[in-house]
């Protein structure tokens, strides 16, 4: 491989790692541990994943098999980090190798590490699974040798969300990258919580297979998923079983199933499970009246605050944007509204919340316009700024957080949420395929909201549209449950956080014998009390639920965060291997005591699986452009002084570069830059067309590399003619406008004829913008590339007015053609 | 139209009555011998040595040339044939005179040029190598050799070995014995020479001996330094006076990409900066307590003979500053992302958000108790925090693109791209109209604090000075009709993009 290729692809690697985190890095490299039987270096990653389970009654069990390969020609102790469902509690890991299968052992978390690098150092197949958040795993397989495969098995169950009578599963399939601000790089569980990502269109084929079963009791309704293409096979109106389109199976997408079942009849009652002796557990489900219709709706400050670090860049900051847009449409009379956006710091549209008049819906509108994904994702900062001082009074403040969830220092603002929520409330949207909905589920309960999720496939309209129908509907507050002398205790959660129109009430809790009762729930609605009552009847013994206990186990551990007491850690951690859970304390190990396989331990190479970015996400955004050896900027311009960059090493001896003419420009380190610079000037009488720059490096050890750059010298404006209306138009109406491309405006191949016009590959138009009076309008390209258009409302007072149309190219060149309309 | 001119000999820096260009001769393109002289093509002008005396003299547009550029020379009969950028081959004789050598294209680009017996022949930017033969008083073109009709030529060398041909990346040529074009050296060429070792083929970054088809490593330098005590660029961006480091006032000079410098007598000295020095220059401006510069690496100030770099970290919206104004404690960043501001409140920001037709602001100045921002995409006026921008679109100004602003008694003059300078008093800015549609360079409005004079610095089409309607162009021999600035200190200093001019008065 050429030097020069080879240290450009380096440093685009390095800088990829870096830039993960922004100050302080979690982020690893791919570790490349050799190659493979043929000679090539490749990055390690799973060879598949299968998800099977099944669904029953609003609960899920779900074994996930990960598939261990190992192509390369030395002994691999591979290093997977993954997710699963936060609320998923892990009861059963086992590791298959060959036709052994061997159980997992639930242990104290240090003492499972013990097992395992004992084991490991023997040579001996082994398998660790541990948390790391409750959305992120790492499962780290040692000894798997060349040519081999392992098959690691988790197995889980967890809830389905239910909202609006629909359930929801979501399964995650890769981890975001995670940004970790600079005051906690030194932490090294944020090094945890993040994978190493594939490069930009690099498949090495892993992928994804599901077989989910739903058997929901009650006949099924409309099984979907918007996030990926699925074959839903019926054996009974009752019983379906899901599986993926084989197009579609690259692990890049939480996969969200969704269904209804046949019944609008009002949700009340109880899931229970108890082996006879010992404590029982129980499910309760209570959905509550809908609120009454035209109730009046206080006067709200609405604060977006939108997420616009750089891992939004692109299609997910565009559907936060277009979820803003709604929202503001949908404002009340009466209320006010901010936008916040944040990534390496915060900024707002306005010092204070402006009132929706048609002036500064425009405002906010021209600030969401130029919202764009960039930088770190300093969350906190926006946190701090969407709950700083407090609403005037009788204003109840509304935050809407549209977010990623990409950081590393989710408990920290979560906590903070939880700690200066006040009296406002705090909704959550998650954009995009792969968000991180544990932090987005703990940000809305921390601020007494709900949460939203929009993923690229789906409308945000809807979203948008639910979000403003939950804060206008009235809230069922102080919710408290009379259990009715029920011998329950451990009921979670506790306090029962307020409920949302669409929302059920979901406790879950254990009883310590059969009875039965009348539990009744109490809440208070737009200011009046709300009772329901709902029998209830705690069985001696029960069988078939007992998913229920294991999800309730789980809860009470994570009720256990941040700085937990070495009591309350204790009691989790008894809790965890009395339930044999996974947990922050508790590990599964597993370790094959028959055989060693590996009898040169000292030759294991350890590997980092990587994982794919998750789809939507720029490569860009979180790791920055791929910096070319050397750029010129721009590179296509009127004469004038374009600069040159150049990536070289900072201690290149010399770096400079030879115009057309033999002219030499000396470059220079720029620290603010990070290459080496330089500028040259175009002069006025160059002619227009393509000129090559030739760079020169000469590195520290005497080496030398050069690389051609081009530039296009380009003074000729591209020519368009607007189509106008004939005859005289209406005041105030709404003039549709067209501009057609004369000359200089396509380049390259041509693709296609529309009518008169040959579209070519690109355009060399920047900005095409058409002006009556005051008011301007920018034209869009068409779907079929063939115009410009778009619309503008003509003056409301007649007259005779000049349409002027402003066409700019990339290199800065314009022209104008103005027609006049006249105005009746 | 090409025109014969009538070069005044004289030595360039030396103390004079008229004119006085004021260029640094680097690069160096090329070198040519001829019985009497030897002749080095460089960035500021042709150098002339006489062989007997050892003297040189260093030519440039003062002393007629028709550009201080010169890419290429050759010695031909009594005197010598140069290539100068952008404008051709000339021919200059013995008796210093200098006439066209044939026709502009595509001679307008040529960047080599040797001479084989009494014929020319010439390599161009992209248009190959074409020989010119004498044909009575004119040239005739020819294309004798097919392969190199097309593509770049860098170097140029006919010896008692044959005609020598570099094609940049395309490698070495010459011609067979059939006189066929024939490749002898693949990759880059960009310079060649005849030494005792053999022919020295510059590669771009090392040199080497051809010999046959092989080159060998040599050690001759490929590039020297500007020289100490001169202009560290002919490329001058932007000119003041301040206080140098004497004390009394001095002229200050920032250039495109080598600093800026101070003239301490007759030399020109580098301040003494620590850390990264300001380097690519785009405005110097002297403030009453302070020197400020203005560079694409951040915004320097020089107080109390201390310099002080501002740039990100110190709040400014991005290291591009491209030009700054001081008004009553305040001084305002002109930037590539917006403007930034710093006050007693230390800095604030205003951008494309706040309602900036566009991020890139290219110049900036106060008037009237507003703010003018000069952008690439229109003229934004800022008034208590209030936004207005101005725009053609609307008829309010001649051109998007504003280059200068400068604030007069009058009101505030709008320097463009290319269609000259409006004059802006009230909402509907009138154009100079007496000056008409020139390109105006970067800050290349200003007023003379002697009497009230206005300047344009324009790009290609010189100097303009006058007021009102009553415009007209500096005559004087400027290193370049692309001006980029002018001050006053012991007479008048023009800045051109290739090199200085100092006149007592015009």
């Amino acid at each position: 491989m050429n030097a020069w290729i080879r240290w450009s692809i380096l440093a685009a690697t390095l800088i990829a790692a870096l830039a993960v985190s922004g100050p302080a890095t979690s982020g690893e490299r791919p570790a490349l541990v050799g190659r493979t039987a043929d000679g090539a270096e490749a990055a390690f990653t799973l060879a598949r994943t299968e998800v099977a389970g099944e669904i029953l009654s609003g609960w899920a069990r779900i074994a996930v098999t990960q598939t261990w390969e190992n192509p390369f020609t030395a002994p691999l102790e591979g290093v997977y980090r993954f997710p699963l469902p936060h609320d998923a509690a892990v009861d059963r890991v086992a590791m298959v190798v060959g036709t052994r299968l061997i159980e997992g052992q639930v242990m104290e978390r240090e003492r499972a590490e013990q097992v395992y690098e004992a084991a490991r150092d023997e040579g001996r197949h082994a398998a660790l699974t541990e948390e790391e958040r409750p959305n992120v795993f790492t499962q780290t397989v040692a000894n798997v040798m060349p040519g081999e495969t392992i098959l690691v098995t988790l197995r889980f169950v967890m809830p389905l969300a239910l909202e609006d009578g629909e359930y929801t599963l979501a399964l995650p399939t890769t981890i975001g990258p995670r940004y970790v601000p600079a005051h906690k790089a030194g932490d090294p569980a944020m090094a945890r919580v993040t994978a190493p990502v594939l490069a930009a269109g690099e498949d090495p084929g892993h992928r994804l297979d599901v077989t989910l079963r739903i058997r929901p009791g009650l006949p099924l309704l409309g099984v979907h998923s918007q996030t990926h293409s699925i074959a839903v096979t019926h054996a009974a109106p009752d019983d379906a079983t899901v599986t993926l389109d084989p197009d579609d199976r690259i692990p890049d997408k939480d996969l969200v199933l969704r269904y209804r079942v046949a019944s609008r009849a009002p949700l009340a009652g109880v899931l229970a499970t108890r082996s006879g002796e010992g404590p029982g557990t129980f499910a309760l489900t209570v959905e509550p009246p809908s609120p009454t219709a035209g109730v009046a709706v206080r006067p709200r400050e609405l604060v977006f605050v939108v997420d616009t670090s750089g891992s939004m860049m692109g299609e997910p900051v565009e559907k936060a944007k277009a979820v803003i847009r709604r929202a503001l449409a949908n404002l009340g009379a009466a209320d006010t509204f901010q936008i916040i956006n944040f990534s390496s710091s915060a900024s707002s549209l306005s010092p204070t919340p402006l009132d929706r008049s048609p002036q500064n819906l425009r405002r906010g509108l021209q600030y969401v316009d130029h919202l764009a994904g960039e930088g770190g994702t300093e969350m906190l900062a926006g946190v701090r700024a969407a709950l700083a001082g407090a609403p005037p009074a009788g204003r109840l403040r509304i935050v809407l957080f549209l977010t990623d969830g990409y950081i590393g220092n989710d408990a920290e603002v979560i906590d903070y949420v939880a700690a200066h929520i006040g009296q406002a409330r705090l909704f959550a949207l998650g954009v995009g395929s792969s968000v991180n909905r544990y932090l987005l589920d703990r940000l809305a309960a921390a601020g007494r909201g709900a949460v939203e999720y929009v993923t690229p496939y789906e409308p945000e309209d809807d979203v948008a549209d639910r979000f403003s129908a939950r804060i206008d509907a009235p809230v069922l507050t102080d919710i408290e449950i009379d259990w009715g002398g029920l011998p329950v205790h451990g009921i979670s959660p506790l306090p029962i956080p307020d409920l949302f129109i669409g929302q059920p009430l979901r406790v879950l809790g254990r009883y310590e014998r059969a009875a039965k009762g009348t539990v009744q729930v109490r809440g208070v609605s737009d200011g009046k009390e709300v009772t329901i009552d709902v029998p209830v009847s705690l069985p001696a013994v029960s069988a078939g639920m007992e998913m229920i206990e294991t999800v309730w186990a789980r809860r009470e551990i994570d009720r256990i965060t941040g700085d937990a007491t070495p009591e309350q850690v204790r009691r989790a951690t008894d809790l965890a291997l009395e339930h044999r859970i996974l947990s922050p304390w508790t590990s599964f190990v597993a370790v094959e005591r028959d055989a060693v396989a590996n009898p040169s331990p000292e030759q294991l190479r350890t590997a980092l699986a990587a994982v794919y970015l998750p789809d939507g996400v720029e490569h860009a955004g979180i790791f920055g452009e791929p910096k070319p050896p050397a750029l010129l900027t721009p590179d296509r311009i009127m004469p004038g002084d374009p600069d040159i960059l150049v990536h070289a090493p900072r201690d290149a001896r010399r770096v400079f570069a030879l115009l057309p003419w033999g002219e030499p420009v000396i470059c220079v380190w720029v620290e603010g830059e990070g290459a080496f610079m330089g500028r040259f000037l175009v002069p006025r009488e160059a002619a227009e067309g393509l000129y090559p720059v030739r760079v020169y490096v000469e590195h520290a050890d005497g080496t030398k590399q050069s690389y051609s750059l081009v530039y296009r010298v380009d003074f000729t404006a591209p020519v368009m003619e607007l189509e106008l209306p004939r005859g005289i138009l209406a005041a105030g109406s709404v003039l549709s406008l067209r501009a057609i491309p004369i000359e200089g405006v396509y380049e390259g191949k041509a693709v296609r004829k529309v009518g008169k016009v040959t579209v070519r590959m690109r355009t060399d138009v920047k900005r095409v913008s058409v002006r009556v009076g005051d008011v301007q309008t920018l034209l869009a390209q068409t779907p079929r590339g063939e115009a410009w258009e778009g619309h503008l409302r003509l003056p409301e007072t007649p007259g005779e007015y000049a349409v002027e149309l402003v066409v700019t190219d990339f290199a800065g060149n314009s022209m104008r053609q103005t027609a006049t309309v006249v105005v009746r | 139209m090409r025109t014969l001119i009538a070069i005044l000999l004289c030595v360039a820096g030396q103390a004079q009555a008229g004119p006085v260009c004021e260029t640094v001769a680097w690069p160096v393109y090329g070198e040519a011998h001829s019985p009497d002289h030897i002749y080095r093509a460089t960035a500021g002008g042709l150098e002339v040595t006489e062989r007997d005396s050892g003297t040189s003299r260093l030519l440039t547009t003062c002393d007629g040339l028709p550009s201080t550029h010169v890419l290429a020379v050759t010695a031909y009969g009594d005197g010598a044939v140069l290539a100068v950028r952008g404008g051709g081959l000339w021919r200059l004789s013995p008796g210093g005179q200098v006439t066209p050598v044939g026709p502009s294209e595509p001679l307008r680009w040529a960047t080599a040029v040797t001479s084989l017996g009494d014929d020319l022949v010439v390599g161009t930017v992209s248009d190959g190598v074409v020989r010119l033969v004498p044909d009575g008083a004119g040239w005739r073109l020819t294309r004798p050799w097919p392969k190199w009709s097309k593509g770049r030529t860098t170097a140029l060398l006919a010896s008692e070995d044959g005609l020598w041909v570099g094609r940049d990346q395309q490698g070495l040529w010459t011609l067979d014995a059939r006189g066929r074009e024939r490749r002898v050296l693949r990759g880059s060429v960009q310079g060649l020479s005849k030494t005792p070792e053999g022919l020295l083929v510059d590669r771009g970054i090392e040199v080497c001996v051809a010999r046959g088809n092989r080159c060998t490593a040599s050690e001759a330098p490929v590039s020297v330094a500007p020289p100490a005590g001169q202009l560290p660029s002919n490329h001058v961006t932007s000119l003041a006076v301040y206080p140098g480091p004497e004390g009394a006032p001095a002229l200050w000079a920032g250039t495109f990409d080598q600093g800026v410098v101070v003239r301490v007598g007759e030399r020109w000295e580098r301040p003494d900066v620590v850390g990264e020095a300001p380097r690519f220059v785009n405005q110097v401006v002297a403030a009453p307590d302070a020197l400020w510069v203005a560079t694409s690496t951040g915004a320097y100030r020089l107080q109390d003979g201390r310099w002080t770099r501002y740039g990100e970290p110190a709040g400014l919206l991005t290291d591009r500053v491209n030009g700054l104004s001081v008004d009553d404690g305040r001084v305002w960043f002109a930037t590539s992302q917006g403007l930034s501001v710093w006050g007693e409140r230390g800095i604030s920001t205003v951008t494309q958000r706040d309602g900036l037709p566009h991020r890139i602001v290219h110049a900036i100045t106060s008037w009237d108790g507003a703010v003018y921002a000069g952008t690439s995409d229109g003229l934004a006026v800022i008034r208590d925090g209030q936004v207005t921008v101005l725009r053609t679109e609307a008829g309010a100004i001649s051109a998007n693109w504003i280059t200068a602003l400068l604030a007069t008694p009058d009101g505030v003059l709008s320097g463009t791209y290319d269609r000259g300078v409006d004059h802006l008093t009230g909402p509907r800015p009138t154009p100079l109209e007496g000056l008409g549609p020139v390109w105006v360079n970067p800050h290349g409005v200003w007023q003379d604090p002697a009497d009230g004079t206005l300047y344009v610095a324009t790009l290609g089409e010189g100097l303009w000075h006058g007021e009102g309607a009553a415009w007209s162009r500096v005559q004087a021999p400027l290193p370049s009709n692309d001006v980029t600035a002018v001050a006053r200190l012991d007479g008048l200093w023009v800045a051109t993009r290739e090199g200085l001019l100092h006149l007592s008065e015009l």
